[in-house]
């Protein structure tokens, strides 16, 4: 090449340089509008349990439902990317007769709980910590985890719970309360 | 354009292609220091934030509060019922939320252990409403003995995540 011609792709070079560089700068400003931590706090859904207007657990068609109490929680709320849910009892007399053994329970549980994320755009395969309340877990906990396997896809969540006694668990009949922590797009 | 710019501007233009490549790669580099900065957004990693009221750990946009139990004996003579311990567990709550920068109306997630739940429940929502009148957080809680709470005369700890901006 000789000196004029490249002297003539120098000239163009910097242009190429502002055509390429355009778009990339109009990503970063998409992408830095995107990442910040919102919504700071949600109220995805009121309530997981009874007596309430949450379809999940509506009482029967032609049942009285129970009057709302004040609002003492909220079922589900979003803050970024993260969900965080309440409790969900394994039994709520507004929604089964009977309460059940402990994997009725724990499979109704998370039936509910799969509900809910569903409902927030989340999914089981998102959720990262569970923490469950275990009455009797020295007798419980075989056979709730026989309820509990297949819930979770391939990795399954994080998970602690605490015992006590059946006499412990807030309300006759109930076994299991078990709440969670899941990622939402 | 006359033919023999035509043939010099063919000769340039895969050198402009190097130097789109160049640029490509220079963007791409570019891009991965804006994901790195959006990672690094979340500040801090983990920080411990000193209150009046008590301490708490912040980690990007969440602040995390351990147990606080219903009664400490060099705070108040005597432990009172659940629904003075939970007043009194929320005010402190409320105290090192606000002194992060954060408040009650910003509380995410509550998890509480109860003495002796299906007795103390009812009175502790009574006063817990009180404290989170609107939107209140989810809740989660796990029931125990008097016998189990750690010491004689706490019926209750309550531990919470907050966001704080």
């Amino acid at each position: 090449m000789n000196r004029r011609n490249v002297l003539k792709s120098l000239s163009l070079l910097p242009l190429a340089g502002a055509a390429a560089a355009i778009p990339t700068e109009a990503n970063a400003q998409k992408k830095s509008k995107k990442d910040p931590w919102t919504p700071k706090k949600q109220v995805i859904r009121k309530s997981n349990s009874g007596g309430n207007t949450n379809p999940t657990v509506a009482a029967p068609a032609g049942g009285t439902k129970p009057a709302a109490p004040a609002a003492i929680l909220s079922g589900c709320i979003r803050s970024g990317h993260l969900l965080f849910l309440s409790g969900i009892g394994g039994w709520y007399a507004e929604r089964r007769a009977e309460p059940g053994d402990i994997k009725v329970q724990i499979q109704s549980a998370l039936t509910t709980m799969k509900e809910v994320l569903e409902d927030a755009g989340s999914s089981m395969a998102n959720v990262l910590k569970v923490h469950m309340t275990v009455a009797e877990p020295n007798k419980n906990i075989a056979l709730l985890n026989e309820g509990y396997r297949g819930f979770f896809p391939d990795p399954a969540p994080v998970r602690s719970y605490t015992g006590c006694g059946v006499d412990q668990m807030g309300r006759d009949g109930i076994l299991v309360q078990v709440d969670c922590i899941a990622y939402v797009d | 354009m006359k033919r023999r710019e035509i043939l010099k501007g063919l000769t340039i233009l895969p050198l402009a292609g190097v130097a789109v490549n160049a640029i490509a790669n220079q963007a791409l580099t570019e891009e991965t220091e804006t994901k790195n900065s959006a990672v690094d957004e979340w500040l801090p990693k983990k920080e411990l934030i000193k209150t009046p009221a008590g301490s708490c750990l912040r980690s990007g946009h969440m602040l995390f509060i351990g147990g606080i139990g219903g009664w400490y004996a060099n705070q108040r003579a005597e432990p009172g019922d659940i629904k003075v311990q939970i007043r009194s567990v929320l005010s402190t709550m409320k105290g090192i939320l606000e002194g992060a920068g954060s408040s009650m109306s910003n509380v995410l997630k509550i998890q509480m252990t109860v003495a002796e739940p299906n007795k103390n429940i009812p009175a502790l929502n009574e006063a817990y409403s009180e404290f989170f009148p609107e939107n209140p957080p989810v809740r989660s809680y796990s029931g125990s003995k008097t016998s189990q709470m750690g010491r004689d005369g706490i019926l209750c700890q309550v531990s919470c995540i907050a966001y704080v901006d």
